[in-house]
């Protein structure tokens, strides 16, 4: 037993923020919202500083970090608001692609680490709104491949998309170059980051499509789940600890009836509330975080329920607290709120991660 | 879910612990340990003296104190499990407060003396800390300890309350103001006393659940020697603080609010929300107990946390608080959602409560009222995070 974190993960932790921390504007986010702008603080800063091969093996040229590791990075990422497809790219590209077909795909592997290829996915919305999956035929020796994929993330900034789809009724994963690939529709997430629906017209696969086998599509989907999932839940942890070190300076700061906020009784229970939910969600998250692997979906629904319930209450108590500034656009509290909100139904509500934690 | 944070040795070591139990517990126990109880209580000091002899009574102690000399995981399982199973027999005024305080600060002949003597499971301990009048401030102690340099005694005078097994245990450590006319936390001593000395009268008060789980304690010229003094004299308060961090975990609460959730989804299987299904069925049950579930292991995570991080460093300052808030929290919470399930069931006296699960939550969710009072009101714990562990002012 031990909860420390170690030398490396600290100095890790802080050469996440030293890249992260100056790279976001607050400003610049709800300008993003307003005008539907293409603002993606963190992105290109993690890319250039080879955060993309994070989880790769050295031997490939990756920095070799642990599952841990990467989600101790994404409380960083979930802290300064960034967007991009980092998780996309890391677990269903990296992690996926370098556990279950290393050798097939080393070159995709080696260009995702060099910034070459970006993968997305749209899992997520595939795996928990069923359907929305698309079909594989095979005419004449060929395989096409047909279909919509909706609220797919990032797709603009992708080479390849990673996706179910079906032949004959079984799921297989596929993995397809974006060129070729029509946007139907533009959607907005509620942070204004844009999301598109796609539509897939009868191209042309081939076995280098496929990623697994037939017998290991459902424990890849798991695998690739668990991961995002804790990820997610990762990235929305930092976001509430912003909110809390936020809300902290501003009840140090601001004086009512002649002292500090931060001196009345009712605040600092208020506060410590705050503090200890999220210390408590966060310290479940990270361990569960070294244990995940294909097979313990429990351990990802006990998470992702910890983190849609405890921080959706964090962020109107932080509210609360900050009073009428807290309810101005500019002052940008509304961003975490619209981040932890939004995460909370993307990758499963509370209502379907119950159904498995108590299956 | 946490299990996999406990090595093999561990697992094997609670694997042990239950056989033990299923051996010394009565066939179906699921009674809240109640000491006061004539059966309870004998029961109890059976499961101490076998507890004693495999060196279980405090498994992370030194070997040379009748300790296992094992790692804290095992009294994290010992009391988890125990908890859990609903066992008497777990001192934890004995093996979680005063025994880790004269680990800490008691003299060599002190630490063979105490330690060596709860390690045999004979004695009972109980916690000499709130005064009539004194709530939360335990600052405001009155009690005197009048120190004679001649003869080398201190003599009490004074009442203490709200003081659990006082009439069962026959040791008691106790805050004393040993120093005339010093305010709060100066001139007071810690010391440790038999509670067979003459002048102490236990007085026991009848709690909401019908039980008499705790006591008043009048001591009057109560005289001791100064070997029972632990750390300097009139320097107790640090020490009174300390022994508080290692009580408030809050790991029992957290082996009773699973057990109770266990129990509750064997219920809700075995019972039906109206005639199309049963309890377990229904989305909303299922909802409910899935957060409670998250909830659980979160504040049992931190409770590992809190105990784990006492073991390896002095430098701790809002774990225990934390872990005890989350602790007596979610074991409330539980037991408040069985209640809700158990609904129209509510609200009669059984005529064999003991035998009934309805009863039993009942009367467990009386009982629990106690845990966000005792050690330090859920309040005056999150005064300590905001103030020394954020920074904010007093």
């Amino acid at each position: 037993m031990n909860f420390n974190i170690n030398e490396t993960q600290s100095m890790l932790i802080s050469s996440a923020k030293e890249v992260l921390s100056n790279k976001y504007d607050l400003k610049l986010i709800n300008k993003r919202i307003d005008t539907k702008s293409n603002y993606l603080p963190g992105w290109k800063e993690l890319q250039e500083q080879g955060f993309m091969g994070m989880l790769a093996k050295e031997s490939i040229g990756g920095y070799g970090l642990s599952f841990h590791e990467f989600s101790l990075i994404m409380e960083v990422w979930g802290t300064y608001l960034c967007s991009g497809p980092i998780i996309e790219n890391s677990i269903a590209g990296v992690l996926t692609l370098q556990k279950y077909n290393e050798s097939k795909f080393s070159d995709i592997l080696k260009k995702i680490i060099r910034n070459q290829y970006v993968i997305t996915t749209p899992l997520s919305n595939q795996f928990y709104k069923k359907g929305n999956i698309p079909e594989i035929k095979k005419i004449k020796n060929k395989m096409y491949i047909s279909g919509s994929l909706s609220k797919v993330p990032f797709f603009e900034l992708s080479t390849h998309i990673i996706f179910i789809a079906k032949q004959n009724n079984n799921p297989k994963i596929i993995i397809l170059p974006t060129n070729k690939i029509n946007i139907e529709k533009v959607i907005f997430d509620l942070l204004g980051n844009k999301l598109v629906n796609i539509y897939i017209e009868n191209n042309n696969i081939s076995d280098d499509n496929f990623i697994g086998n037939d017998n290991n599509t459902h424990e890849i989907i798991d695998f690739m789940m668990n991961h995002m999932i804790i990820s997610k839940c990762s990235e929305m942890i930092g976001a509430s600890e912003a909110v809390l070190n936020k809300t902290i300076d501003y009840i140090k700061n601001r004086e009512q009836f002649g002292r500090s906020l931060a001196s009345f009784q009712s605040i600092q229970h208020k506060i410590s509330e705050i503090f200890t939910l999220i210390s408590e969600t966060k310290e479940l998250s990270r361990y569960l975080s070294k244990k995940i692997n294909s097979n313990q979906k429990k351990y990802s629904s006990l998470v992702k329920i910890k983190c849609n319930e405890s921080l959706n209450k964090i962020i109107w108590d932080a509210h609360q607290l900050h009073g009428a500034i807290g309810f101005t656009w500019d002052y940008g509290l509304h961003l975490y709120t619209r981040k932890i909100l939004m995460n909370k139904s993307v990758l499963g509500d509370t209502e379907f991660h119950s159904k498995i934690l108590l299956s | 879910m946490l299990d996999t944070m406990f090595s093999e040795d561990d697992v094997i070591f609670k694997k042990e612990l239950n056989s033990l139990l299923d051996k010394l517990l009565p066939i179906n126990w699921d009674h809240y340990p109640d000491e006061t109880d004539d059966f309870h209580w004998e029961l109890s000091k059976k499961i101490k003296l076998s507890l004693s002899i495999n060196n279980w009574i405090a498994p992370s102690w030194p070997k040379e104190y009748g300790g296992g000399g094992k790692e804290v995981t095992k009294a994290i399982i010992l009391s988890e499990t125990m908890a859990y199973r609903m066992s008497p027999g777990n001192d934890r005024f004995a093996t979680r407060m005063i025994g880790p305080t004269i680990l800490k600060y008691g003299t060599s002949l002190q630490k063979k003396k105490i330690l060596s003597e709860i390690t045999s499971g004979k004695v009972q301990w109980c916690q000499g800390y709130s005064e009539p009048n004194s709530g939360s401030d335990l600052a405001s102690i009155t009690t005197k300890g009048d120190y004679n340099e001649e003869t080398e005694t201190i003599t009490i005078n004074g009442t203490k309350i709200w003081t659990t097994l006082a009439n069962r245990a026959n040791r008691m450590f106790i805050l004393v103001r040993s120093l005339p006319g010093s305010k709060r936390h100066q001139g007071l001593t810690f010391v440790v006393l038999d509670m067979n000395n003459k002048g102490i009268t236990v007085n026991p008060i009848k709690n909401i659940a019908g039980k008499f789980s705790f006591n008043e304690v009048v001591l009057k010229d109560v005289k001791i020697s100064s070997e029972n003094i632990i750390g300097k004299l009139h320097e107790g308060w640090k020490i009174a603080l300390d022994l508080l961090n290692f009580e408030r975990s809050g790991i029992d609460y957290i082996g009773w609010a699973e057990r109770c959730l266990d129990d509750l989804i064997s219920y809700s299987k075995k019972n039906r929300l109206n005639k199309y299904e049963m309890i377990f069925d229904s989305g909303t049950f299922k909802k409910s107990v899935a957060i409670l579930k998250a909830d659980l292991e979160s504040a049992k995570i931190m409770t590992y946390k809190a105990i784990w991080k006492k073991s390896v460093s002095d430098d701790i300052h809002m774990e225990p608080s934390m872990s005890k808030i989350l602790a007596t929290e979610i074991n409330n919470k539980v037991h408040d959602y069985a209640l809700e399930i158990l609904k129209d069931k509510i609200g009669f006296i059984d005529e064999d409560p003991q035998n009934n699960f309805v009863q039993r939550i009942l009367n467990h969710r009386l009982f629990f009222v106690s845990g966000g009072i005792l050690a330090g009101t859920n309040e005056i714990q999150k005064n300590i995070i905001a103030q020394r562990g954020l920074g904010l002012p007093k």
